[in-house]
């Protein structure tokens, strides 16, 4: 240990002072096997030197605060000033996003509406996959329809927009529910409420 | 000539701290400017009691609040919500920069070379434009920020081995606290009211927490790991049969959240503070208890179990999701080694695995910095367990040790060190970890400069009040 200290001493007159205060600190407080041996470390002297600084020059911390105020106003910058600059595509995986999704039965099958009930869900291994939380009679278009609202563990694609299954979760796609007891395929009205 | 067999050394755990510690660990604070800002302002001595009494009150807070987990949601507003640790941050931090006392530590350097390589790699974010929002990458950052400074108003705000076990216990009640609430909240889950179908229902992701069970199984698991570590090392039954109550207490919780990597993870840190205690034959009892549970485990949890090798094509769960997600997160790595992509470049629900998120986000110098951080306080760990004089204390690290390697276990599922309901409670103990460390350790962070000599155990002061 004191060998590898006098070896570091012959690299310099810096070297040498700091591995002969850190061989006087280590005579008192000598190393018991759970303390670091500190001299072991020389080499990161050179990137952080005795009086805390970053190649002798900036201080760690205050780098870290430097960097962050840097980073906070270029992020102000781009965000007020630049909001179209190009950005590479980052892949991401499909966000689980829950909806809740009105259809509006075909007319040839608004006697569906008798054998649905609020609360009918479909559940897999995650648990709940659809519910029905409603059904209303309103007139649309001057024609009284049935109007189905359910609730569904839908997921937001990573290029956007809501998907269920295979299925896209949009105003106009037709969206099937297939439960123990019936099918339901209707066109979707309107996509009430997501939440996150 | 003195120095001591190279097997000796790695055993002891010191190689990792003498990696760690520069030697200018204290000057690190004080040749700093912006800290030098700070110290001018001046509270007087009169009331440097009673404020420390209040934030060491405050600290307590800030742990049961990250626990709980209470958010108060504003009127109107469903999204937009308030955590009470966050004014309790704030206030500590406006304290501790009144305060300026700060207790030198080898992990300093690799806290703050973390700070400084996730601020780059955000900064190289905005550059290569794989950042697209900046504004919620600089608020990651600050989350991250905030986690260290739990991590350092609760060392320096410790005085005596006395308020190290308060804050255990507060820490512990706190758990305790949150356990209970989950076994009420499964024994009568309203949410079955609500959804009429059958299904494995979890707590802890309706009503009052509302959120990740995982999440808060992984802060449960970590406090199981703590307080079998007491109950194993206690020297009376007096104190052991109420730590083993609470463990098994927390065993219940973790249960009715069905979190699969929690059971592996609490697994596997009795398996190794059995291991630590009793040698084979604490290996071996282990074994045949997790044999008996798993024989009378209930039927949910082996179907939430097997449902690890569902691939559910269109969403969440299972081993064939975190594959996928893996190998499009191991895509964009080559292409940016060093820095990643930036920290906050994908939303953080996307990474299921701790070590993925710091490889693809802060590249490799970022991933290395933060595991030779965890390599740092899995080293002062083994050193307090080595060299703990009272069964307290060994009992703590001991536990300490099988909660590093539960949550070790569980950032292959989550990103357990960046998620708000595990890294507080996280840091919060290590925190204690490290004042015990330093406090039997003799000076070894006294290095650089002799004026910052102080007797072991004792608070360093950067020209703040005396205590």
């Amino acid at each position: 240990m004191y060998e590898e200290a006098s070896a570091h001493a012959a690299a310099g007159p810096h070297d040498a002072g700091s591995v002969l205060d850190r061989s006087r600190r280590l005579a008192h407080h000598p190393p018991n096997g759970l303390v670091a041996d500190f001299m072991a470390v020389p080499c990161a002297m050179r990137v952080l030197t005795e009086d805390g600084k970053l190649f002798g020059r900036i201080n760690v911390i205050d780098l870290a605060g430097a960097l962050l105020l840097i980073f906070a106003v270029s992020a102000l910058v781009v965000v007020k000033l630049l909001p179209n600059r190009p950005l590479r595509a980052v892949e991401r995986m499909d966000k689980e996003e829950a909806s809740v999704v009105k259809v509006v039965l075909p007319r040839d099958t608004t006697w569906l509406a008798e054998r649905i009930a609020i609360g009918d869900a479909v559940t897999d291994e995650a648990g709940i996959k659809v519910r029905v939380v409603g059904i209303e009679r309103v007139i649309l278009g001057g024609t009284p329809s049935v109007v189905v609202s359910f609730w569904l563990r839908s997921r937001r694609r990573s290029s956007g927009g809501l998907a269920f299954g295979t299925a896209n979760v949009r105003v106009g796609e037709t969206l099937a529910i297939v439960t123990d007891r019936y099918t339901v395929t209707a066109p979707i009205y309107d996509i009430v409420r997501s939440e996150p | 000539m003195n120095s001591p067999p190279r097997w000796r050394r790695i055993r002891s755990g010191s190689v990792i701290l003498t990696a760690l510690d520069s030697g200018a660990g204290a000057d690190l604070f004080s040749s700093s400017r912006l800290l030098a800002v700070l110290r001018r302002i001046t509270i007087p001595r009169s009331a440097a009691s009673g404020l420390d009494a209040l934030a060491k009150g405050l600290c307590a807070a800030l742990v049961v609040a990250c626990v709980l987990g209470a958010k108060l949601v504003l009127p109107g507003y469903p999204n937009l919500f308030l955590r009470p640790e966050d004014p309790l941050v704030l206030i500590l931090m406006l304290y501790a920069a009144i305060r300026r006392r700060l207790m030198v530590t080898p992990i300093d350097l690799c806290i703050l070379s973390f700070v400084v390589l996730c601020t780059l790699s955000a900064l190289h974010g905005l550059c290569v434009g794989t950042l697209h929002e900046p504004l919620l990458s600089l608020l990651c950052l600050l989350k991250l920020i905030e986690y260290f400074f739990v991590f350092y108003a609760t060392l320096n705000l410790l005085d005596t081995p006395m308020e190290v076990r308060a804050c255990w216990r507060v820490f512990m009640g706190a758990c305790g606290a949150a356990a209970l609430y989950g076994l009420l909240e499964s024994a009568w889950p309203y949410a079955h009211a609500i959804h009429s179908a059958k299904f494995i229902y979890r707590t802890y992701e309706r009503g009052h927490f509302h959120g990740d069970a995982n999440h808060v199984a992984a802060c449960l698991m970590f406090a199981a790991a703590l307080v079998l570590g007491r109950a194993l090392w206690a020297a009376s039954w007096r104190c052991r049969v109420p730590a083993f109550g609470l463990y098994f207490l927390l065993l219940a919780a973790i249960a009715t959240t069905y979190s699969r990597s929690a059971y592996v993870a609490i697994a596997a840190s009795a398996f190794l503070l059995m291991s630590l205690r009793g040698g084979t034959r604490g290996a071996l009892f282990c074994l045949a208890v997790l044999c008996l549970l798993i024989a009378f485990a209930p039927h949910d949890i082996f179907r939430r179990m097997s449902s690890i090798f569902i691939d559910l094509a269109e969403g969440g769960g299972g081993v064939a999701y975190r594959v996928r997600q893996i190998h499009r997160a191991a895509a964009t790595i080559p292409e940016f080694p060093l820095l990643g992509l930036g920290l906050g470049a994908r939303e953080l629900v996307f990474y299921e695995n701790v070590y993925m998120f710091l490889v693809s986000e802060t590249g490799l110098l970022g991933a290395a910095s933060f595991l030779l951080l965890l390599a740092g306080l899995s080293g002062m760990a083994g050193g307090v367990y080595r060299g703990a004089s009272d069964a307290w204390t060994r009992g703590f690290a001991a536990g300490y040790l099988g909660g590093l390697a539960g949550l070790l276990i569980e950032g292959q599922t989550l990103p357990v060190f960046m998620l708000t309901r595990v890294a507080p409670p996280f840091w919060f103990a290590s925190a204690l970890l490290v004042w015990l460390w330093r406090r039997r350790a003799p000076a070894p962070a006294a290095t650089a400069a002799s004026s910052f000599s102080a007797p072991h155990g004792q608070r360093r002061q950067l020209n703040g009040v005396a205590p």
